[in-house]
């Protein structure tokens, strides 16, 4: 009897076993054979990005060739032209200077927004010395506005290196500089860089218009504007900050706002440390 | 005696843009020669021995990028700074620029003419501080 049982238990185990691995072995080739599309389907998407991208490379040749002629000329008839010609003729061409100088940055920043930024390998840098040359930068802008722009001295110096592609901590510190000139009216730019536990904290702060605290929620979306007449004066496209979003989240950082009515405001961002 | 100004060498390929380098740097006495594409750029570059380049990139036939190359490991061209133009606004054809050992780049729709004579200036400057620092090392 138990030599019935025993012959039957291993019989049943021994199909078991068999089903078993014959159920894991198609398993196994469905998992391979799904392996297999996901291979192709990303070879297919770095096929779709990369012409995509050089899709992008030509509009944009396209676009910024003749607007950097007409742009041009149009700048040479304002600089040179001042005593010969017809006032009215040179207010005509100074309206349409601004007009492509706006084109100009609208195509830009619609590029910058499209492109596959910040990709970039991570590498120690000494942030100082990337604000120094930003605020090199703008400075004669700054000037021109009769805004201050400033580096706070940091507390301890050298300050640690941080690890970061060197391209986007520029793009980033552009934008937010650019930003803070244009929406401040009088006072101050500064910026400022302190070391915290595993991380850099780097604040762009002015004394301008400042932002609602409805708009903050919103300004790093793709596109958006705050409705106020500053932004229609100074006009841009919506995207500086979303793109200074994504870079600084890109390097395992993040960005985030103070600010009032009024009150002037204050972007924060971190780097992390080398 | 007149004072004797520098030769610019502009490679770029639209001839609009080139006529209106080359009639801004004009204005500003320099001695401008012009060419339509890479390989005239590099011949004229050998033959004339610019002071300085203005390089656009993007070109049918060779790219700025080739020309770059050639120039800096030609011995005769190696030492001309070079000015880099690019119509793209994609920080990686700037850094590469840079790399491959251009001195500086502009980005055309963004700079205007008269900035462009300003960069010339500046890096010509540097390039003569230079020259001036290596022949007397005291100073």
């Amino acid at each position: 009897m138990i030599t019935y049982i025993l012959i039957g238990t291993t019989i049943a185990l021994l199909i078991f076993i068999l089903f078993y691995f014959k159920r894991t072995k198609s398993v196994r080739s469905e998992i391979d054979s799904l392996k297999k599309q996901l291979d192709l389907a990303d070879e297919k998407l770095k096929e779709i990005d990369e012409s995509k991208r050089e899709f992008i490379d030509v509009v944009t040749h396209e676009l910024n060739t003749p607007l950097a002629t007409t742009s041009g000329f149009l700048s040479m008839i304002l600089e040179f032209s001042e005593k010969e010609v017809n006032p009215t003729v040179l207010e005509l061409a100074k309206k349409s200077f601004d007009a492509t100088r706006k084109m100009s940055t609208v195509v830009a920043d619609l590029i910058a927004s499209s492109q596959t930024i910040g990709e970039g390998r991570a590498q120690a840098i000494q942030i100082e010395d990337l604000i120094e040359k930003a605020i090199n930068d703008f400075s004669a802008v700054a000037k021109g506005r009769n805004l201050s722009l400033i580096f706070v001295p940091p507390k301890k110096i050298p300050l640690p290196l941080v690890a970061t592609d060197p391209l986007s901590v520029k793009l980033i510190l552009t934008n937010l500089i650019d930003n803070a000139i244009k929406f401040t009216k009088k006072g101050e730019v500064a910026i400022e860089a302190q070391e915290q536990k595993d991380h850099m904290l780097v604040k762009v702060s002015d004394t301008g218009v400042g932002i609602g605290k409805e708009d903050q929620k919103r300004i790093f979306d793709k596109f958006f504007q705050a409705d106020s007449s500053r932004t229609r004066e100074v006009g841009g496209t919506g995207v500086g900050l979303f793109i200074v979003k994504n870079l600084i989240e890109k390097q395992g950082g993040k960005v985030w706002v103070e600010s009032g009515e009024g009150k002037g405001s204050k972007f924060n961002f971190t780097v992390p440390l080398a | 005696m007149p004072e004797i100004k520098e030769k610019i060498l502009i490679v770029e390929d639209d001839k609009a843009l080139r006529e209106m380098y080359q009639l801004r740097l004009s204005i500003n006495g320099y001695d401008v020669l012009e060419a339509n594409d890479g390989e005239e750029g590099l011949d004229l570059a050998i033959k004339e021995k610019p002071d300085l380049i203005l390089l656009d990139i993007m070109m049918p036939k060779m790219s700025g990028m080739d020309v770059l190359d050639i120039l800096k490991s030609t011995p005769e061209t190696k030492d001309i700074p070079v000015i880099v133009l690019t119509a793209l606004t994609e920080e990686s054809v700037k850094a590469k620029g840079l790399i491959y050992g251009a001195e500086d780049y502009l980005v055309k729709s963004q700079t205007m003419p008269g900035q462009v004579v300003e960069k010339i200036e500046a890096v010509l400057n540097k390039k003569k501080g230079g020259e001036a620092k290596e022949e007397s090392p005291a100073s």
